[in-house]
């Protein structure tokens, strides 16, 4: 059990990424935390783990809100006793450029992508410090390195989480406490609900050289290696899961 | 999904540092290891116990006969090679300007045309299996170019991490993965000289590194037993950062 004693809290843990990834913590034996705005999605994964001879609780969280932020990170220390990993995947898109987005879009996504993830550091990092360290992975994207014609924002917001975990994982070096990046490729979740139409699909399909794309799954065991002591000398970097797509 | 029971790797550099951990990380994941290095002794093909793990092969990676003849005896006897870990490397220290043509010529032979070799005689194996994963060892003064390491070392290694995205291109269609590790400063006998040679600009190195250390060798040998395996089957043409955030500063 890679993850045996640890504590874990997964944003956006009810779809998607975050559910396939909060699954696989519990199965490695993490006691995890779920969270996600959609208070029921979390309650199905917190129960799928526990079934499957788990733990894990469910929290009704909107990362945007400070006060929700702090209230979950609490509330997981309440519970379980400590704080060891935070997964940052709480993310959503808005199509547009920069002349078609509204500034309302452009705020709304820059908040729950970026903000959320400078808010969720901060209430978890000073308890962390009293885990004697920790690991922090933030869900970035593919798209913080390659331009997207379909967004503007969801882009400029996944290249802003990259600078914000260097700037952390330099800082808190000194503390343990580990952080880096995912950068996904186009994943077969819920969020991607342009993928669903099969000419598009299958559009995109052609891009990645391995020739499919990616699954939640994909990502998820990414995120548990640098959850884990596998990754020790880890930090401040990002691993990107691609399918090959930007070693074209 | 990190078993590698009845899988074949074959592994370059395997009698030191990054390579000797890894092949010890594959053996504890059940792997059947073919370990090639230029001090194991030689010893003529039809001589070798094939029953042995790891099996110890003499390999100069600089010839390129002798490391397809290697390479075709090992899928000839186990049928397949499931994965490839290219760790034979040289490291020399010169100032730049006087770094010499055939000090250049040998760093460039091992290290660049070493990983050129493997990878083509490994990925006709792994191409007729429609299967397989390379791991090339690269290094953070492949990015950052030369200040500990050699002007010749640090251009070596950012060839291979290129090199790695051309055979990850040609892989692609069959199903193999190439990916590259740059490691920072590890702790292996290959790096000693830096200790014996700067003591006090280590001391100095060390003190403004953001983990106040050096890595281990198994600290990169679980990496590359990452990327080599299924969990990692959607990750192609990359290069992993191990320096302990290093890169950062």
């Amino acid at each position: 059990m890679r993850l045996h004693g640890k504590v874990a809290l997964v944003t956006g843990g009810g779809s998607g990424i975050g559910e396939s990834t909060s699954i696989l913590l519990g199965r490695e034996k993490a006691k995890v935390a779920v969270a996600d705005i959609q208070g029921e999605s979390a309650e199905v994964t917190a129960e799928a783990i526990n079934k499957a001879g788990g733990a894990a609780i469910a929290l009704q969280t909107d990362v945007t809100q400070a006060a929700d932020v702090e209230q979950m990170v609490k509330t997981t220390v309440k519970i379980y006793g400590r704080l060891d990993i935070l997964i940052n995947n709480a993310g959503m898109g808005a199509t547009g450029d920069v002349v078609e987005l509204s500034e309302a879009d452009w705020q709304r996504v820059m908040d729950v992508n970026l903000k959320g993830i400078f808010l969720g550091c901060k209430y978890a990092i000073p308890e962390m410090i009293k885990a004697g360290g920790g690991s922090i992975i933030n869900i970035a994207s593919m798209w913080a390195f390659v331009g997207g014609s379909v967004s503007c924002v969801y882009p400029a917001s996944k290249a802003g989480i990259l600078a914000l975990s260097k700037s952390t994982a330099l800082k808190y070096a000194p503390f343990n406490i580990r952080v880096n990046c995912v950068c996904p490729g186009h994943v077969e979740t819920p969020l991607a609900t342009s993928l669903k139409d099969p000419e598009f699909r299958k559009a995109v399909v052609k891009k990645y050289p391995l020739g499919r794309l990616g699954r939640p799954l994909d990502v998820s065991y990414a995120v548990l290696f640098l959850a884990s002591e596998e990754s020790s000398f880890i930090t401040g970097t990002e691993i990107i899961i691609d399918g090959g797509y930007t070693a074209q | 999904m990190l078993d590698f029971n009845g899988k074949v790797v074959f592994i370059t550099g395997a009698n030191c540092g990054i390579g000797a951990a890894t092949v010890a990380r594959f053996l504890e994941r059940g792997a059947r290891v073919m370990g090639a290095d230029i001090t194991y002794p030689s010893v003529e093909p039809g001589k070798i116990n094939f029953k042995e793990n790891p099996i110890k092969i003499h390999l100069d990676v600089k010839n390129a006969k002798k490391v397809t003849g290697a390479i075709n005896l090992v899928a000839e006897k186990y049928g397949r090679i499931d994965v490839a870990v290219n760790a034979a490397g040289i490291l020399r220290l010169y100032p730049i300007l006087e770094q010499k043509e055939e000090d250049w010529d040998e760093v460039m032979a091992v290290n660049v045309k070493g990983v050129l070799f493997v990878c083509q005689a490994v990925m006709k194996v792994m191409m007729r299996q429609k299967s397989g994963s390379i791991v090339n060892i690269g290094s953070t003064s492949g990015i950052t170019g030369g200040a500990l390491a050699g002007a010749d070392y640090s251009a070596s290694k950012a060839a291979v991490i290129c090199l790695t995205k051309s055979f990850a291109k040609a892989g692609a269609p069959y199903g193999i993965r190439v990916n590259s590790i740059a490691p920072g400063g590890i702790n292996t006998p290959m790096s000693e000289i830096y200790y014996e040679k700067f003591p006090e600009a280590m001391k100095r190195y060390i003190a403004a590194h953001p983990m106040k250390r050096w890595g281990e060798p198994g600290e990169v040998a679980s990496a590359i037993v990452f990327l080599a395996s299924e969990e990692a089957s959607y990750m192609t043409g990359t290069c992993m950062h191990v320096n302990g955030g290093s890169l950062m500063i």
